[in-house]
């Protein structure tokens, strides 16, 4: 389980939600749910939801995730009653994700990659155009995935895509990022200690294995074509396709 | 210049969380949803009209720079997608869509009575042009007869630009020289302008490789070589 704030699943408290463009006014604002004492700064100390006495700047409210929850609805329903989107809009998104595009198309291009060589060449040289001419839904050049380029390990390189100013994404051919790759420490870390990092996911890259960091900072959104694993020789391309994982297509875990 | 442009390579972090899920939070897919279809109804976008009277630009870059124009100690202890609840909710309410009270008096109503149902309705051409976005997307790449300055296998030196609120250039780059891999073809405009950061203007993309070792010298791991896509004005030659 996580020892940061910023990416648990399971801390036990909450924020209020401040308007983060004006941060520090508002922190102090939303801070009224939990009883705050006067003073500013990181000085003032608050009741936290353990009873244990932490400065205010790194407290969270106990109904942290209510208040979101409740903040989140509250939003959207006031957006739909205007007329701005939808009753179905946020709907339409989510289930657009679940079916057309999600890391299902992007272990389809992988498995063709195995068992086409000359597919998997194109692939590399050329990815969206190698990617247009297999049979995945409308909108693989689409949001998130307009220049995509793919990366192929072998015995002697290990890929590894990161992004250290945010979460760019190929969206159409993986989705949407999981959280391990919006941490902060996976962002920080992964860039200068790329073994270290990837032996805490279970995977051992040989010192003799070139390590190759991606860091996607403008246009490019990029993916890893993992090896192929062995004894799999008698395996269908569909079958070879569910093998294929998110992690093993951003080079943190092998398949 | 913000200590978040500088997160390549802090050291002292402890363990990496390995948590796969997307969202860890019912909520979290709610304000996703509403990210993207801001994205889509955004004012540059050539899509067809809507009736919705989103009617301004919204863009990765304002999410962007909301999270990075943060003081650092919020943007580290918020989640990934509190960040997000916190921008958007700002943003409407700082573009007058609606306003901070009666976000809230919505807000203290859904605590009150949780089953309070869901809103309804709505014009059928805005999803329409919703589903239209994440189809066609929004390519950055621009035609221009404007000549590449470097050419692949070069030497650049990374410029150390005056970044104030977002930046494509990530910090522990600055002042670092690398060899020119690619030099992507066309020309890429950045979703904003970055003031005197540099980029926002069609402009050529290169992919720039640098030797770890060369980044945090005695304080890396041998054999690992860093790609970077980089705009051309963060770059300069190479003595």
């Amino acid at each position: 389980m996580s020892t940061h704030p910023e990416n648990s699943a399971a801390e036990p408290s909450s924020t209020d939600d401040p308007n983060l463009r004006f941060s520090r006014r508002n922190l102090l604002l939303a801070s009224t749910a939990a009883a705050v004492a006067p003073a500013v700064g990181g000085g003032a100390l608050v009741e936290t939801a353990q009873a244990q006495q932490v400065p205010q700047r790194f407290a969270y409210p106990a109904d942290r995730e209510t208040r979101n929850a409740a903040r989140a609805r509250a939003l959207e329903a006031l957006l739909i009653e205007k007329g701005i989107i939808t009753g179905k809009t946020v709907d339409n998104v989510l289930s657009f994700f679940e079916t057309q595009m999600g890391p299902f198309n992007g272990a389809k291009i992988v498995a063709r990659a195995w068992v086409d060589p000359a597919f998997k060449q194109a692939l590399v040289s050329d990815t969206s155009a190698a990617i247009a001419k297999l049979d995945l839904p409308k909108g693989m050049a689409g949001a998130e995935g307009e220049h995509m380029r793919a990366v192929a390990n072998s015995p002697e390189v290990h890929n590894l895509i990161i992004c250290t100013l945010c979460s760019c994404y190929p969206w159409p051919a993986l989705g949407l990022p999981p959280y391990w790759y919006k941490d902060p420490t996976f962002r920080a870390r992964a860039a200068r200690e790329p073994r270290a990092v990837l032996k805490e996911f279970g995977l051992d890259i040989a010192p003799s294995v070139e390590i190759k960091t991606w860091d996607s900072s403008a246009q490019i959104r990029w993916f890893v074509v993992p090896e192929r694993p062995a004894s799999t020789g008698g395996m269908s391309e569909a079958e070879l396709a569910k093998l294929v994982t998110p992690e093993g297509m951003m080079g943190v875990a092998r398949v | 210049m913000k200590l978040q442009h500088y997160l390549g390579g802090v050291e002292g972090l402890g363990p990496v969380t390995f948590e796969k899920r997307v969202f860890v939070q019912p909520w979290e897919k709610r304000i996703f949803g509403i990210h993207v279809a801001m994205m889509a109804l955004s004012s540059q976008l050539s899509l067809p009209a809507t009736p919705s009277p989103f009617k301004t630009v919204w863009t990765w870059a304002d999410l962007r720079k909301g999270a990075e124009s943060l003081n650092p100690f919020d943007y580290f202890k918020y989640r990934y997608y509190e960040k997000w609840l916190g921008g958007i909710s700002g943003y409407f309410i700082e573009k007058g869509y609606i306003t901070e009270a009666e976000l809230e008096a919505r807000t203290q109503q859904i605590l009150r009575k949780p089953d309070t149902p869901s809103a309804k309705g709505g014009d059928l051409a805005i999803d329409k042009r919703v589903i239209t976005y994440l189809v066609e997307g929004d390519s950055p790449r621009r035609d221009s007869t404007m000549k590449p300055r470097f050419s692949a296998g070069e030497k650049v030196f990374v410029k150390d630009v005056p970044t104030v609120e977002h930046t494509r250039l990530p910090g522990y780059l600055r002042n670092r020289s690398g060899v020119v891999d690619t030099v992507y073809p066309g020309t890429y405009t950045y979703l904003t302008s970055t003031g005197p950061d540099g980029i926002g203007e069609a402009m050529p993309v290169y992919c720039v490789r640098f030797d770890a070792e060369a980044i945090w010298e005695g304080n890396t791991e041998k054999n690992v070589t860093i790609y970077a896509d980089l705009y051309e004005a963060y770059l300069d030659k190479s003595n």
